[in-house]
């Protein structure tokens, strides 16, 4: 089982210039427990996922998702994005435990 | 070193029984450490009409610019792909300022509500969502100046991701 928490935010692998719009993929692993599994007779597994994810182009916060456990396990977000200039591009994920967790990859046009 | 008894195909088995023994044991103990804590109810459900009510807010929205991609049937209700299209400039003057995906028969169905800034220049996503059941699945797309936009898809179900 991979670790809760390990996360990847991809960048295309092609040229791009400036004013293009390119996809940016982006995955954490976490369980996103919805609440509603039962586990053996014990009750069930409580909820713990991810609610809060961010996207900020250089300073400039340009997505915030508020999530529910509607979103599957591991999860998988991937935007389109038009590359305007070259900042840092950081993705925040927040879960109901309190973590946070950030990636960061550079946009250079 | 002497062997003080010699190696027989009974002692070696009796060895190797007890040390599986140990190594089960050890196994169920830490088994027992779960990765995820236990709750005794499933959280509260919410209707349809609760989660619409305020994305609405007495308009109608129009079916229009807002595509929603997804497989008509799923086999798995635990990841379902789906892609979200909202045609705009995104320029300050004009651009997706929220975007709201609902699973009408999901026990909360709000997916996501999120907020969108003009420097994203463009509003088309891609994630996987659980369903719990055959459902009615909408996009919302409200735009800066208040408009409302809608798309509506069908997904069938084989087994639900909720429970």
């Amino acid at each position: 089982m991979l670790k809760i928490g390990r996360r990847a935010v991809r960048l295309p692998r092609h040229e791009y210039g400036k004013d293009d719009v390119i996809e940016v993929k982006t995955r954490i692993i976490h369980p996103n427990h919805n609440g509603r599994h039962k586990y053996e007779d014990k009750g069930y597994i409580a909820q713990h996922f991810i609610h809060l994810i961010e996207v900020y182009y250089g300073d400039q916060l340009i997505i915030s998702m508020d999530a529910s456990a509607g979103i599957s396990q591991n999860p998988y977000f991937t935007f389109a994005l038009k590359a305007t200039h070259s900042a840092p591009l950081r993705v925040v994920w927040k879960d109901t435990h309190g973590e946070e967790y950030t990636e960061t990859v550079d946009i250079r046009v | 070193m002497i062997w003080r008894e010699a190696i027989t195909r009974r002692g070696l088995l009796g060895k190797w029984i007890a040390l599986s023994a140990v190594l089960l044991f050890r196994r169920r103990v830490e088994g027992e450490e779960l990765p995820f804590e236990l709750a005794s109810e499933v959280p509260e459900g919410r209707t349809l009409q609760e989660r619409l009510t305020p994305i609405l807010a007495g308009r109608t929205p129009r079916h229009e610019r807002v595509t929603l991609t997804m497989p008509p049937l799923a086999e798995d209700g635990g990841t379902v792909p789906l892609q979200l299209d909202v045609e705009s400039p995104m320029t300050d003057l004009d651009y997706v300022q929220k975007l709201y995906l609902i699973a009408d028969q999901n026990p909360d169905p709000l997916v996501f509500s999120a907020s969108l800034h003009p420097g994203a220049g463009s509003a088309r996503w891609k994630l996987n969502i659980r369903l719990a059941d055959s459902t009615r699945i909408r996009a919302f797309a409200e735009m800066n100046n208040g408009d409302l936009f809608v798309n509506e898809v069908e997904v069938a179900v084989l087994v639900g991701g909720c429970g």
